[in-house]
């Protein structure tokens, strides 16, 4: 009897046209959304980690400015047995004011900039190809990928370091520096040109470290610091590393895992609801199976296997528009870490959540048809057909769409906004002002710091400033070991970072600690803390986010005073942080002070153009994954109000019959449903907007987390959320109303005069 | 002859009050009774579509009453038919499709196809609609579609039909085409228990119980029917209906 189950199968879905192509539509968004989300998930993950691994990044590695005794480090790690290979890269920082990138000045680059050759051991520069980069000849250089469509160079433009010259032989991928959330980037030259450019830019130096077990990075640290080795910088480990490539696009990923997740349980509901639709209107059919002796398992079977077959055609186009969608968006990806080999893990990875989707579609249908069990075989015996439900329920659900569209749309949006914002920063561990001017480790830094600070307390635009020192700190920790951290000096009042927990240290016992070194440390608030070379104790006052200088840092609060008279060898590096007054031309001002600050050692930095050169790239990804969750929420609506439309009319086709019989045009009717419509609609978009700014920042907070920025004041944008999704929500519903309304068109009026 | 359904002393929401009859194999009776006196409802409730709440239903035996519903279900597949005042088709279905419909159900349908499918064209034969197969339930008479209904109600070969008012939705020449089959089925060995309205349908049964009330108020026999003595029949079961103030 197979070919009359499928016939009745084929015949439902014949018959019910528009309710089975929605029900496609609705698998087929979900499955794309979720399809899409782990398509870019495993691209990522699997190019990172395949990155990572060609490139041998190291497992730790500590920056130096200044002498190094390679001697010790090697003792060092001869002593260590979890220590495989290591090794001292050079890296020649640069001032960006001499260099030009195809034409282009990189003076208002806020990275530090360097040259540097290819290493002998592990930590390799590779090329477009993911192949390490071994023959460089003189006369020319490699390029970070990144800078490729910042500055729009390409293969045999020139990049100008002062007068001279290097032509551009490629590109290349830093397993270290790719991101824009790493602070420097390394172009890669010959030995011969190293040597040759040496005297134009100040050397530093990586000591990098290959472990036999990533568990004992924190030993090694520990051990490194004892041992008085080099550490006039930042300490790094694999796992910040890669942390900082996955952050940019996994942000993408995670906003599009949220919207999926959105997406398909609107579709669930509607889907639900189609089905309970469904079942009403087929009372009687369903009852004379029951009473025919056709029990709930075959009943179920027929309207199951309906709808499996429409889930199965809605996966198949969802799963084939992912994998379209993921094309340009993980163009990007391509282009920063290389194709990932492992395409076939990928799509069975996306086939297999696509199959998770259907899976709930499926088992929310397999709940709803137990309905059937109150469907009796009376039904069947009973004359009139039993009425559908009340339409109430249907507008609900058009309310409901059209308010969680409005407030889906704008979240990436306001994601993005909140990362292009000045105050963003600040849950980043940086503070808000103007102008950043940072001084680097060198001969007289206290005193370049004590020459700045002078002269800005001599501007008159200038508004307010700060100093902040960086110094190195042992931790005593609780089982008696020590812990190396860098602890930032000054008043911390002035330009705050923001605190997830209590407040800035204001007293010489107090410390604030990143929540990073919070949590290796084990420490909370009001907990205390020894330091090495001070005698009091100090306790914790307040705990912050921070992925800047390796993410574990904290803050003591100390008097200019205090801080004058710290010698430079126990000075790390200096922040500067600058208001300007209001109506101050802020490029105009850093040009004017540039050559001073250059003279002192130091690098002048808007804080704008910093938030635009860090989080730029997330910023643009964010914009795309914003045109498909706009795109695919609007096609949500526009089907869940087309269809329960066309459902209302339905409902209302006696009523409407007799209206047309009693002299009302088809327009007339219509103008009626979009009237009456109004204010239903403008009533779920206010309450959607008010959703999306009250919830948004949930939302948005729940995403951006993920960044370790908790807590933050999320920013609204507002022509977005407060017009262009109102404004495209408002059209494309009373589109997807006179749609449906065209179904009044075709009642006639003699309709009313039949036997209902 | 041996009793094959035996109604014992039922009650239903104060519209039944302690019916008792039995039917016996091979036998066609009709219920009458005006409108209101609970003769759905008894249909109902004997056929296990509905619950009594008092008294007890057996078929060969076996009680219906306190059955489960997939039991239910299993009983209407196999043991019982079914034939609706509003035929009730699957409109998604050709009449083949409708007729076949409650092999869909068992295993025994599903496993033997040609069977069910011979079955269909004799019984189709049989009530002269063979030509119909391919046509859809909007594409035919009403005469044709409810002799439709009665193949697929005998297509698992029940031993006892139920019919709802089978001829109410009809005209007369379509009334007598329904009456026909039933009676051929009849002939053939079938029970037949069915609701009517219809005095000249109910003188072409064995047996006719006058329902009023929800009591079985009388009870007419007239043996088989024969063509040739129909009209006298007709006369008697309508004086016999007036004399119980029809």
């Amino acid at each position: 009897m197979n070919e009359i189950y499928v016939e009745l199968v084929k015949n439902d879905i014949r018959d019910h046209k528009l309710m089975s192509v929605v029900t496609v539509i609705f698998t087929a968004v979900s499955a794309m959304l979720v399809g899409l989300t782990i398509l870019l998930f495993t691209s990522l993950s699997g190019s990172i980690d395949q990155l990572m691994e060609k490139a041998k990044t190291p497992d730790f590695l500590q920056m130096h400015a200044g002498e190094i005794n390679v001697e010790q480090i090697e003792a060092f790690a001869g002593n260590h047995d979890e220590i495989t290979k290591w090794q001292v890269c050079r890296f020649l920082n640069l001032n960006n004011g001499m260099l030009t990138l195809g034409g282009q000045s990189l003076s208002g680059n806020t990275q530090d900039n360097g040259l540097c050759v290819q290493n002998e051991e592990f930590d390799w520069l590779l090329s477009m190809d993911n192949e390490i980069i071994r023959q460089i000849q003189e006369g020319e250089v490699y390029v970070p990928i990144c800078y490729k469509d910042e500055y729009g160079v390409s293969v045999g433009q020139i990049l100008e370091i002062g007068e001279e010259k290097l032509r551009i032989a490629g590109f290349l991928r830093d397993s270290q520096m790719n991101s824009m959330m790493a602070s420097s980037k390394r172009f890669l030259v010959s030995e011969a040109d190293y040597d040759r450019l040496r005297e134009l830019g100040e050397e530093e130096y990586l000591i990098e470290f290959l472990l036999s077990d990533r568990d004992c990075i924190t030993q090694i640290t520990t051990a490194y610091l004892d041992a008085g080795l080099p550490d006039n910088g930042p300490a790094v480990t694999y796992d910040l590393i890669r942390f900082m490539n996955a952050l940019s696009d996994g942000l993408m990923i995670w906003v599009l895992f949220f919207v999926s997740v959105m997406i398909l349980l609107i579709s669930i509901l509607c889907i639900r609801f189609l089905l309970m639709t469904s079942l009403s209107r087929s009372q009687v059919e369903i009852g004379t199976l029951k009473a025919i002796g056709i029990g709930m398992k075959g009943i179920r079977r027929i309207y199951f296997g309906k709808y499996l077959i429409l889930t199965l055609i809605g996966a198949v186009s969802g799963g084939i528009a992912a994998a379209l969608v993921s094309e340009p968006l993980s163009a990007g990806l391509r282009e920063m870490y290389g194709v990932d080999s492992d395409v076939a893990t990928r799509y069975l990875f996306a086939l297999l959540a696509v199959a998770a989707t259907v899976a709930c579609i499926l088992l929310s249908i397999h709940r709803t048809l137990n309905k059937l069990k109150r469907t009796t075989a009376l039904a069947a015996m009973r004359e009139s057909r039993v009425r559908q439900g009340d339409n109430r329920l249907r507008y609900l659900l058009i309310g409901l769409a059209v308010c969680a569209c409005t407030f889906l749309c704008p979240v990436p949006r306001h994601i993005a906004s909140t990362l292009a914002s000045p105050d963003f920063v600040t849950y980043m561990g940086v503070g808000n002002s103007d102008v950043r001017i940072d001084v680097a480790r060198q001969n007289k830094l206290m005193e370049g710091t004590q020459e700045l600070g002078q002269a800005l307390e001599q501007d008159s635009e200038v508004l307010e400033y700060t100093v902040l020192i960086t110094k190195r700190f042992k931790a005593g920790l609780s089982d008696g070991t020590n812990c190396s951290i860098l602890a930032e000096l000054g008043d911390h009042t002035a330009f705050p970072v923001s605190y997830l927990e209590g407040t800035a240290p204001e007293h010489p016992d107090e410390i604030a600690l990143s929540s990073l070194l919070a949590q290796e440390l084990g420490l909370g608030l009001s907990d205390s803390i020894s330091l090495s070379g001070r005698e009091n104790r100090y306790t914790v006052c307040g705990i912050y986010s921070d992925i800047t200088n390796g993410g574990k840092t904290a803050k003591l609060s100390a008097g200019r005073a205090k801080l004058e008279i710290l010698p430079d060898e126990d000075v790390m590096w200096s922040i500067l942080y600058v208001s300007l007054r209001d109506g101050t031309d802020i490029a105009a001002w850093i040009q004017k002070n540039g050559t001073f600050t250059e003279q002192m050692g130091a690098k002048i930095t808007d804080i704008r153009t910093y938030v635009e050169g860090t989080y730029g790239q997330m910023i643009q990804n964010l914009d795309m994954v914003s045109g498909v969750v706009i795109i695919a929420s609007l096609v949500i609506l526009f089907t869940v109000v087309l269809l329960f439309f066309r459902l209302i009319v339905e409902r209302e086709r006696m009523d409407l019959a007799l209206k047309k019989a009693l002299g009302f045009s088809s327009r007339e009717i219509k103008k009626a449903y979009g009237g009456g419509t109004l204010p239903y609609i403008v009533v779920s978009i206010l309450l959607g907007v008010w959703l999306s700014v009250v919830l948004g920042q949930t939302a948005a907070g729940m995403v951006l987390s993920s960044l370790g920025a908790s807590g933050f004041q999320f920013v609204t944008d507002k022509i977005m959320t407060f017009a262009i999704i109102p404004l495209s929500v408002c059209m494309v519903t009373f589109l997807a109303i006179a749609g449906g309304a065209k179904e009044v068109d075709r009642i006639k009026a003699f309709e009313a005069m039949r036997k209902e | 002859m041996a009793t094959i359904l035996s109604v014992k002393d039922l009650s239903k929401n104060q519209i039944l009050h302690n019916v008792d009859f039995d039917l016996h194999q091979g036998e066609m009776v009709a219920i009458m009774g005006p409108s209101g006196a609970g003769k759905s409802t008894l249909l109902y409730n004997i056929s296990g579509m509905d619950e009594p709440d008092q008294g007890e239903v057996l078929l060969d035996d076996r009680r219906l009453t306190g059955l489960s519903e997939e039991e239910k279900a299993r009983l209407r597949l196999y043991e019982i038919g079914f034939v609706f005042q509003q035929m009730n088709t699957i409109a998604n279905l050709d009449i083949w499709g409708n007729i076949l419909l409650p092999a869909l159900g068992s295993k025994d349908g599903r496993k033997n196809k040609r069977v069910y499918e011979e079955r269909a064209k004799k019984l189709m034969k049989a009530l002269g609609i063979e030509e119909l197969s391919h046509r859809k339930v909007t594409e035919v008479s009403g005469g044709q579609l409810q002799r439709a209904c009665i193949c697929r109600s005998m297509i698992m070969s029940p031993k006892l039909l139920f019919a709802d008012e089978p001829t109410g939705a009809l005209n007369r020449s379509a009334s007598d085409e329904v009456m026909e089959s039933f009676l051929k089925l009849n002939r053939e060995g079938t029970t037949i228990l069915m609701v009517t309205h219809d005095s000249l349908v109910a003188s072409r049964c064995d047996r006719v119980l006058y329902l009023l009330d929800g009591a079985i108020r009388g009870e007419l026999s007239l043996g088989k029917f024969e063509a040739e003595e129909g009209k006298r029949r007709a006369e008697r079961t309508r004086k016999w209906l007036e004399g119980l103030g029809w």
